[in-house]
């Protein structure tokens, strides 16, 4: 590490310092780490059965979600329990457009971002005004009159429980099959979460940061607190809908009934379980909780133990809400705490403290 | 002779693992004795106040060595309520009051959450407070919010007399008050010692309103007790004079000059 | 007339949840996202007791009992250790806890739909209304307990000293108020009444994990009438109730939840802190 600039008397130290070695992406031994990643992600759909890479799917439609609504609601504090509302609108535009007009898939995402976008206006528009719990309720709102149009919609206008699209045709193949939606969702979630990583990084994202941590002295530093939350609600309802309108397309069918507030609360706890304001929180998050009922599925069956099909529900619920207690309780920072730690400790055994020099900047 | 009511000694307190805001602090207050800690804004003194009452934690603070003994025994680490259980009663510096409540609440408050005494009946009660702060008496229906800086105090000090305390401490009582009213406070304090032979240790920036009415006094700068003794001795010392009493000496010409205030000269200058 | 018993029937329920809700929010700062779950629970407790053919000297004890055991562990347990961190910590807590109760309530009661069984099933009449004497009971112990809360508020000890608490923690403190029982206190007593209601609503409606939107339209009254007020969350019951009673009458009951929610848009957006509510409270974020 290099020595900054030396100081003399009454000056501050000078610049440079060497940021070669404070900047970077991954170093050494964790190249290797991403290497076998990939090896797994790639060989993925040939280790795992259908029904797993199915789930696994689920996964990915619901990292974009996740990574979306931790944008608003980790970073910049905005909570919001609206996040079916904005996925309901990625469904409908799925379903509108394909429906109405017949489009194609890329049309159906573009109206889903464009729609969102402008729901997201329109509910950033009173929060700017409230307090945190009045945020919430404001796209709690929103969740509720999205929902319920769009049960108006389905019922009045297709005249049936639900819509079914074709899959989408990409041009040079339709996605049929389980593993080209893998591969293709694959793409578009790493996409999404270097976006975000990097939008975190940008202008945008500190200033979004610093709005959530402290409007107030945020105000004072010349931040515009309204244009930050605007943005914030504007962009992350954006790729909320966009995640909407891809799970719509994978699942083919698109009713009412899925978005509901449980949805919602599911998103919540995806990024609460994972970490608020930590992107690899979404992430873990979204496949901990989209995994966990098929996982419990799995233990019940490998027990052997008979349960009552409603029994099952109630089973999956209480699990649920015990991960969620138990994380408020023990880790509210959440599973991307956990992991930091885990790493640190591996990376610094024997030792217990990494020392100052080699801090990683996160 | 016997240990005094409140011992602190060499008390340490940090704030979040970085800020040392005493060091080495040792204060005694003798039974039915008023003591004064004087000092200017940022030396410590609502930190000891703190410490001794335990409302350390709530500011992310600890003391981490020391230790306070109150009658004997010692209290480090006690949350605020067993504080006052034992009849330590503060009268804090900001947010004297409760504002949506009427001054009688507000006073009636402290009594239901007194210390229990074990005598009979209590010299100070619900029914004859007002006796004691007569001010108070045509005002205790109307809401805190609307009564004037002066008569805030006395009911937060009321309050405080309720919850049958051994020693108050008590936190800038002259700030924001004219100094009619902060006189009539302070003396309102002395009979309170005299009476009631309560022990008071009194906190504030005004050095001369608090040795008016104290015996003995402690001050602090920067987190250190620098001098300390009888009110007389205090008052005559020429530095205390010169830097808190506001009399200046005619041989002294700066502050630089003044051995304990003599600052090492930091590269910013 | 009917319509009049109806209304201030079901805003008697709505008010003495909205109250608990109040009173929780002002010890502990805390919205109590699973007070219809509780009440819920409580409800089942109750139907599942008198349908045993219990008679209501042993049930409604019971029921009181399971509301205070829900809140003091819900309290001691869970809530004391989150009360320093961010509200919204608090607020995901308590829908885990609610996630976690719904759950138990399939578990246990098997979510079949279920009424609480009463000893009074005559008709009476009363100003030239048919009405049952459920539906009197309803009414009466709703309000008869409503009483109860506001005089239990302010004019007694342990309400002067919840006041105190709500307005301010650290002088309270200071006075040496024993915060951890106040608050534990408030959340037992929030919950009793929340089961008070549970068993209430369970007389005159149909008792299912679905009934729990009760939760949510007490939430509605409290928020419209001012999350730290008292009268607030009376007033606040009542037009909920009108309005969802109106909304049900014209339209569908669909429409209900929709109607409720605009009408506390409106509120919130002419007066973010409810109509009684502290205008000091929206600064705190």
């Amino acid at each position: 590490m290099t020595r900054p600039g030396k100081a003399s008397v009454g000056r501050p130290p000078t610049l440079p310092i060497r940021t070669a070695h404070t900047f970077y992406l991954f170093r050494g031994r964790e190249w290797l780490w991403l290497g076998f990643g990939l090896v797994v992600a790639v060989f993925w759909p040939v280790i795992v059965n259908q029904h797993w890479l199915h789930v696994t799917n689920l996964s990915l439609v619901a990292v974009m979600g996740a990574v979306g609504l931790n944008l608003l609601t980790g970073n910049a504090r905005l909570v919001s329990l609206g996040q079916a509302g904005f996925l309901a609108i990625g469904g409908f535009s799925a379903g509108a457009m394909f429906h109405h007009f017949g489009a194609p898939f890329w049309v159906g995402l573009f109206v889903a971002v464009a729609l969102g976008g402008i729901a997201g206006f329109v509910v950033a528009i009173p929060s700017l005004r409230l307090k945190a719990l009045y945020v919430a309720i404001t796209t709690l709102a929103l969740h509720l009159g999205v929902t319920s149009a769009f049960a108006v919609y389905l019922a009045r206008v297709i005249r049936s429980e639900g819509v079914i699209v074709d899959p989408p045709n990409l041009g040079f193949f339709v996605l049929e099959d389980m593993a080209a939606w893998y591969y293709f969702l694959l793409i578009i979630a790493a996409l999404i979460v270097i976006g975000a990583l990097n939008l975190r990084r940008s202008f945008l994202g500190r200033r979004w940061v610093a709005v959530g941590d402290h409007e107030l002295a945020s105000e004072a530093l010349g931040i515009s607190v309204h244009r930050a939350k605007l943005s914030a609600f504007i962009v992350t309802s954006m790729i909320v809908s966009f995640a909407g309108c891809l799970g719509a397309y994978y699942e083919g069918v698109i009713t009412a009934g899925y978005y509901d507030l449980h949805l919602a609360i599911a998103y919540l706890a995806m990024i609460i379980v994972g970490g608020l304001g930590s992107v690899l929180g979404s992430i873990l998050g979204a496949f901990v909780i989209t995994f966990l009922p098929y996982l419990l599925d799995l233990l019940i069956g490998v027990i052997g133990v008979k349960i009552a099909a409603g029994s099952l529900s109630g089973l999956h619920s209480v699990l649920y809400g015990l991960l969620i207690v138990g994380f408020m309780l023990f880790e509210p920072l959440g599973l991307a705490e956990v992991w930091r730690r885990l790493r640190d400790y591996f990376i610094l055994w024997p030792f217990r403290y990494r020392p100052l020099e080699q801090r990683r900047q996160r | 002779m016997t240990e005094p009511l409140l011992v602190v000694e060499q008390l340490e307190v940090v704030y979040g693992d970085v800020v040392r805001a005493m060091q080495g602090v040792s204060i005694f207050v003798d039974e039915g004795s008023i003591v004064a800690l004087v000092g200017l804004n940022g030396a410590g003194k609502t930190s000891t106040l703190r410490a001794i009452s335990g409302f350390l934690p709530v500011e992310k603070a600890s003391i981490t060595q020391g230790t306070v003994r109150f009658d004997g025994r010692s209290i480090r680490g006690l949350t605020p309520d067993q504080t006052a259980r034992l009849g330590i009663a503060i009268v804090p510096e900001r947010d004297k009051i409760f504002t949506t409540l009427t001054i009688h609440e507000n006073i009636e408050v402290g009594w239901r959450a007194r210390r229990e005494t074990g005598d009979s009946v209590p010299k100070v009660t619900l029914s004859n407070i007002y006796d004691l702060f007569p001010l108070l008496a045509d005002k205790r229906n109307r809401r805190a919010i609307l009564v004037s800086g002066g008569e805030r105090q006395l009911a937060a000090i009321a309050a405080a007399l309720l919850s049958q305390p051994r020693l108050m401490l008590v936190d800038e009582v002259s700030m924001g008050l004219s100094p009619l009213i902060v006189n009539m406070v302070l003396s309102q304090l002395n009979e309170l010692n005299q009476e009631l032979g309560l022990s008071l240790l009194v906190v504030d920036q005004n050095v001369r309103a608090a040795l008016s009415i104290a015996k003995y006094g402690y001050i602090m700068e920067n987190g250190l007790i620098v001098h300390d003794g009888t009110t007389e001795e205090l008052m005559a010392h020429g530095d205390v004079q010169e830097f808190y009493l506001g009399v200046s000496g005619e041989e002294r010409q700066s502050y630089r000059d003044v051995k304990q205030y003599r600052r090492t000269r930091r590269w910013w200058a | 007339m009917l319509q009049v018993i109806t209304v201030l029937e079901i805003a008697g329920v709505y008010a003495l949840l909205a109250l608990g809700l109040v009173m929780i929010y002002r010890t502990s700062r805390i919205l109590n996202l699973a007070q219809g779950e509780m009440a819920i629970t409580c409800a089942y407790v109750a139907a599942v007791t008198t349908g045993a053919g219990l008679p209501w000297i042993v049930a409604i004890p019971a029921t009181l009992a399971t509301g205070a055991i829900i809140g003091g562990f819900v309290y001691f347990v869970i809530m004391r250790r989150i009360l320093s961190e961010s509200p919204v910590v608090g607020i995901l807590t308590t829908v885990g806890i609610a996630i976690l109760l719904r759950g138990l309530m399939v578990i246990i009661f098997g979510g079949e739909t279920r009424m609480v069984d009463s000893p009074f099933k005559a008709v009476t009449t009363i100003a030239g209304a048919r009405v049952t004497q459920e539906h009197l009971i309803v009414l009466v112990g709703s309000w008869t307990c409503v009483l109860f809360v506001i005089i239990l508020n302010f004019f007694t000890k342990t309400g002067l000293l919840m006041r105190a608490v709500s307005d301010n923690v650290v002088l309270a403190a200071q006075r040496g108020i024993n915060i951890d029982r106040i608050v534990g206190i408030a959340w037992v007593l929030a919950l009793i009444i929340g089961a008070v209601a549970g068993f209430l609503h369970g007389q005159r409606a149909l008792i299912s994990i679905a009934a729990v939107f009760i939760g949510v339209n007490a939430l509605i009254a409290a928020l419209i009438g001012g999350m730290d007020s008292y009268p607030g969350a009376i007033i606040g019951a009542l037009a909920v109730a009108v309005v969802e009673f109106v909304t049900t009458q014209l339209v569908e009951s669909h429409w209900a939840e929709i109607a409720l929610v605009a009408l506390m848009l409106i509120v919130l957006t002419f007066r973010p802190w409810g109509l009684f509510g502290t205008v000091e409270e929206l600064e705190r974020v």
